[in-house]
């Protein structure tokens, strides 16, 4: 307050304060909430990628290059659409292979496929949490990867005719400060019985971070 | 000129009056606690076992309400909280919070480089940037993955265990490239068997091969030679080892083994804490003679220099009081061997650091003396009023440069100073598990569910 009593001495003391305390409030910054997607202001809102792990767009991208792919093949235009009656599938949980927690991304690529399976219209699907619930009996670990032996006994307590499995593995490199991780899907549809692959393919995408 | 000089001396008193009261002002202002000043009573709760009220003071830190809640956005010391949060919801068998923790506080550090030509980053080190991100060392980077492991086996969830393993490795390799050696006996072992237990036995293998890297591990005997006669894979220590057995008259890894998953208990017992940084004042001469080959700049400069003590992190051993875990299960001794002992690699990261901690702070201190220079030379030139006032600037200049200057204590102080594991085969069924603390009167009992051909793991967490 002395310092105040004296215009002249306060200015140098006011200046260096203001000075200081702005540089203090230019460094907060306000919440800001936006609501994207389609039939809003930010359609778009989804698109930009804020971390290296799987988000919805890389999903419905992983999903929608792998069933291109499979109703495309020779196995699904013939041995699934020429088929007396539709097949019964199944989806064994695919193995997360990366060094990634993506559980939940992982619930909801199994989702994706499982929907995109249904709409096809060619197989019927079973139904996920009776999956699980049988999985549980008979006490698969969590996290395991497909076992023909198991997958054999489960099939024939659900009937199904063919799994849809496989894993999502991760290639990560970094250099300085930036970090980059390729993600690959590789899914299989095999027949219970036999063990036999019918369909297999890989879909790859690539996320970075920097900083 | 008289009237030049004595405008000048008042100018220059105006400025050096302000320029006081200013510094007094910033010097209240930034006259916070160091982080181990701010974490001194959460260590004195954990010290008597209180967790849940130093988990409290932790949660004061993250500014959240409760251990159910993590910050939104993370900013200055808040990763690092969350890492010593972690190390206690552990203690508290909170094994899917102390994951979150660890895993969203990983994302927020940064590497802190021990590499020859990173003088900038050492001396960012030195002194506290409140807003800047904590440079965590090697041994607490894979740390943070290994105590994960942990935590996701203790949980039974292989996936989770297996995700850090692979973080685990990915720092692994990138410390390697950058050139920087590192130990993570512990992480490896649990890697290995995570992997075991997934049934990726070559990948076990070569995850054991690290683990014995370390030590000669007892515990790895029996796994390594079941795994061996299934698999190719031979490292020099795997292979050291199986020769040993064969000479014991053992023959364990002989093909055609049973291939059968034994049903067993894993224990992991994770003691006391590894030593913290502290701020510590040495003369300056002292600092120079440690420090010559990391200063930049003349330090003749400190010679007319009035401060002659520098500031810098010192690390203080944390007086760990938990030494020891004797283990029984259903009343049967299990043997325990140590594993990692992070409190040793902590104390040798630091040693190669600490030329260049105090080559850095000595450098800051030529840079504060070269401004306080400049005042007394302004002075000087001016005349004999403003020789005074020059000598008063440049006191005030140095004083309060100096006075701002906080070492930087941040460190993991929580990461567990000592890592024990013991393994039993059991009869697929309920265990009683008892785990004696050595050094502090904690017994911890416990019933476990085994199912065949699987594993139970109990983490014990001690950090006093």
């Amino acid at each position: 307050m002395i310092a105040l009593k004296n215009s002249r001495s306060a200015r140098p003391f006011l200046l260096s304060f203001l000075a200081l305390l702005a540089a203090g409030l230019m460094t907060g910054c306000a919440t800001e909430v936006l609501r994207g997607g389609e039939g809003t202001d930010n359609p778009d809102l989804d698109a930009d990628a804020l971390s290296i792990k799987l988000d919805r767009e890389d999903i419905n991208y992983l999903v929608a290059n792998y069933l291109k792919a499979l109703e495309g093949s020779r196995f699904w235009m013939g041995d699934v659409q020429r088929a007396a009656d539709r097949p019964l599938m199944a989806i064994w949980p695919v193995q997360n292979a990366t060094s990634q927690h993506i559980e939940d991304q992982l619930t909801t690529l199994l989702s994706s496929i499982e929907t995109s399976l249904v709409n096809t219209g060619d197989v019927r699907v079973v139904d996920r949490s009776t999956q699980d619930a049988l999985v549980r009996e008979i006490g698969v670990q969590q996290g395991a990867a497909y076992d023909p032996s198991t997958a054999r006994r489960l099939g024939r307590q659900l009937g199904v005719q063919y799994f849809v499995t496989g894993k999502i593995t991760s290639v990560d490199e970094r250099l300085n400060k930036r970090n980059r991780v390729t993600y690959s899907l590789f899914l299989q549809v095999l027949e219970v019985e036999t063990g036999l692959i019918e369909f297999q393919n890989e879909v790859t995408r690539t996320k970075q971070v920097k900083g | 000129m008289e009237k030049r000089a004595a405008r000048f001396g008042g100018i220059a008193r105006l400025w050096l009056r302000s320029g006081l009261r200013s510094g007094l002002l910033l010097v209240l202002l930034s006259g916070c606690a160091t982080y181990s000043d701010k974490l001194a009573s959460v260590r004195q709760d954990a010290d008597r076992g209180a967790y849940p009220e130093a988990i409290e003071r932790l949660n004061d830190v993250l500014d959240v309400k409760s251990i159910e809640d993590s910050p939104a956005v993370w900013k200055g010391e808040q990763p690092l909280a969350a890492l010593e949060r972690g190390v206690l919801l552990q203690a508290i068998g909170e094994y899917a919070l102390s994951a979150r923790d660890f895993s969203g506080a990983e994302g927020e550090l940064e590497m802190l480089d021990l590499g020859p030509d990173a003088p900038g980053q050492i001396g960012k080190f030195v002194y506290s940037d409140s807003s800047g991100r904590y440079g965590a060392s090697p041994t607490e980077k894979l740390a943070v993955n290994a105590l994960n492991m942990a935590n996701y086996l203790a949980l039974a969830d292989l996936s989770g265990a297996a995700v850090e393993a692979r973080r685990f490795t990915n720092m692994r390799q990138y410390l390697a490239s950058i050139g920087l050696s590192s130990t993570g006996t512990f992480g490896a072992y649990l890697a290995g068997f995570a992997f075991e237990r997934l049934g990726e036995e070559d990948r076990a293998l070569r995850y054991y091969e690290e683990a014995l890297e370390g030590n000669l591990l007892r515990s790895l005997e029996e796994p390594v030679a079941r795994l061996a006669a299934r698999n190719p894979y031979r490292g020099p220590r795997i292979t050291a080892l199986l020769q040993e057995e064969a000479a014991r008259g053992l023959n364990r890894s002989a093909p055609g083994q049973s291939t059968h998953k034994p049903t067993e208990i894993l224990t992991i017992v994770a003691l006391g804490r590894v030593p913290f940084r502290v701020p510590e004042r040495i003369p300056v001469g002292a600092a120079i003679g440690l420090g010559a080959n990391w200063i930049t700049g003349n330090s003749k400069i400190l010679e007319r220099s009035v401060l002659k003590v520098v500031s810098y992190p010192e690390l203080k051993s944390s007086g760990s009081l938990a030494r020891g875990a004797s283990i029984q299960i259903d009343g049967l001794e299990s043997s325990a061997e140590r594993v990692s002992h992070l409190g040793s690699d902590i104390r040798r990261e630091y040693e190669i650091l600490k030329p260049r901690i105090l080559g850095a702070a000595i450098t800051r201190l030529i840079t504060r003396a070269a401004v306080a220079e400049g005042a007394r030379r302004a002075g000087q030139e001016a005349g004999d009023a403003g020789q005074i006032i020059g000598l008063l600037a440049a006191l005030a200049a140095e004083g309060t440069l100096v006075a701002l200057d906080k070492p930087d204590t941040r460190s993991w102080t929580f990461l567990p100073n000592e890592i024990w594991i013991s393994r039993r085969a059991v009869e697929p069924g309920t265990h009683t598990l008892s785990i004696k603390i050595e050094g502090v009167s904690e017994t911890r009992e416990v019933q476990v569910d085994v199912p065949r051909g699987g594993f139970a793991a109990l983490v014990v967490t001690v950090p006093r």
